[in-house]
């Protein structure tokens, strides 16, 4: 009795950090839109930056009580080729700090990855260390982009109920959801790498959907 | 006792810099617009959310992936829409009410000041907030024209599934599930240009109201 209470209890403590994350991009997709149309709406992401960007993140991650449950971000990665942005690659982050200044908040991020190095990183799931990759804050929509803007790893945008959060980026897992990508392209062994290189193509049925979403690129 | 009655006075002093009485009836209810504004933006985003769903569905229904399925989804998400929709026709009507509550209320003001060129100065402001309401109005009735009629067709396609659901029904309805697809891109994009001029609209209601 007391074992299957000690479960009930560890799973319950697990939730809030596993199983309100790895969504469908079916699901994801609109709300990745929402978070996006929202920043280039109220001026938050730089436009021009986005022309320069060689892929983008398009992320909620939620924050828990440290040493309950971390944070779990849900989103998706696209990368931009001579062939124009990619589909949706489904990921998600576990734990560290990625933009959690204040346990128990939801934050909408969205990462410009400045080159084809940052890209891969994202897709091949690694573990970003707090020192591993130069991230700061992005120039606001309707700032100047300088060369160093365009030459960091990341320009990070944050969005949380107004507020503006500072960068607190690092010591996070990144994860391919693969049964979420498998299941949206109907190739059980797709890969991010061939999403991210137009090998895989958004499929005909999901295109109008995903249509929103390359038209806030623009 | 001295310390209280500094404390009591020093908040005495700071009541009218922060109290909201002292706005003027305009301003007050350009606070409520303003919010009205934002309740609109809200469920219009559920809106675009709940079509984006419709479209995945009939993607699927079209390529006969688990066509009973997704017909259900498809059922569920257009109802939602639709009440999602009647909402936003109450927000809208309570956006323009209060509109022309506030154009009353700041030319009631007007009328109040004795200057000449005073009036002329507040009167052209009140007349570049009616231009910039207009066009937004205009901008809506559009968007919600286009809904009306997007609405229609997808209220029929389920009527048409509803009475005969085959692959070849399937098949017969690709022009209009077409038709419906392209003009729910369409709307997406629309509604993503409207919410920005209503955030923009808004962002100048409020500057009227005092706060950026």
């Amino acid at each position: 009795m007391k074992t299957l209470l000690r479960l009930a209890l560890a799973t319950l403590l697990a939730l809030p950090g596993t199983v309100l994350r790895a969504e469908s991009l079916d699901k994801l997709i609109p709300d990745c839109a929402e978070i996006l149309g929202r920043m280039k709406r109220e001026d938050i992401l730089n436009m021009d930056l986005v022309k320069e960007a060689k892929g983008i993140v398009i992320l909620n991650v939620t924050g828990f009580s440290i040493g309950i449950g971390g944070s779990g971000g849900d989103g998706i990665l696209m990368s931009k080729t001579d062939k124009g942005w990619s589909g949706p690659v489904a990921i998600t982050t576990d734990g560290g700090t990625l933009g959690i200044d204040v346990g128990g908040t939801d934050n909408d991020i969205v990462i410009l990855l400045m080159n084809n190095g940052a890209v891969s990183k994202w897709a091949a799931g690694e573990h970003f260390g707090s020192s591993s990759a130069s991230a700061v804050m992005g120039p606001k929509g309707g700032a100047a982009v300088d060369a160093t803007m365009k030459t960091r790893d990341f320009n990070v945008y944050i969005w949380n109920k107004g507020a503006k959060l500072g960068v607190n980026f690092g010591g996070f897992d990144v994860n391919i959801n693969n049964e979420g990508n498998a299941n949206y392209y109907d190739r059980p062994l797709i890969s991010a790498k061939d999403i991210l290189n137009h090998v895989a193509e958004v499929p005909e049925s999901k295109k109008a959907a995903m249509a929103r979403i390359y038209d806030l690129l623009k | 006792m001295k310390n209280t009655l500094f404390t009591l006075m020093a908040l005495c002093m700071a009541l009218p810099l922060s109290g909201h009485s002292q706005n003027s009836d305009s301003l007050n209810i350009a606070g409520d617009q303003s919010a009205s504004m934002n309740k609109l933006d809200d469920l219009m985003g559920r809106a675009q959310k709940r079509l984006s769903y419709i479209m995945t569905n009939l993607g699927e229904l079209s390529d006969n992936n688990d066509a009973n399925n997704n017909f259900d989804k498809f059922k569920e998400n257009l109802e939602d829409l639709v009440g999602i929709r009647s909402d936003i026709k109450d927000r809208a009507e309570r956006v323009r009410e209060l509109q022309g509550q506030r154009i009353a209320a700041w030319t009631k003001e007007v009328s109040g000041m004795t200057d000449k060129d005073m009036r002329k100065l507040t009167n052209d402001q009140i007349d570049a907030a009616k231009a910039d309401f207009d066009a937004l109005d205009k901008q809506m009735r559009e968007v919600g024209g286009d809904a009306n009629d997007l609405t229609a067709l997808l209220q029929d396609l389920q009527k048409y599934y509803a009475s005969s659901f085959s692959p070849d029904s399937i098949k017969t309805s690709q022009p209009m599930v077409q038709k419906a697809l392209a003009a729910a891109q369409e709307m997406l994009k629309d509604t993503d240009a409207l919410r920005d001029s209503i955030n923009k609209s808004k962002k100048k209601v409020k500057g009227t109201a005092g706060g950026a």
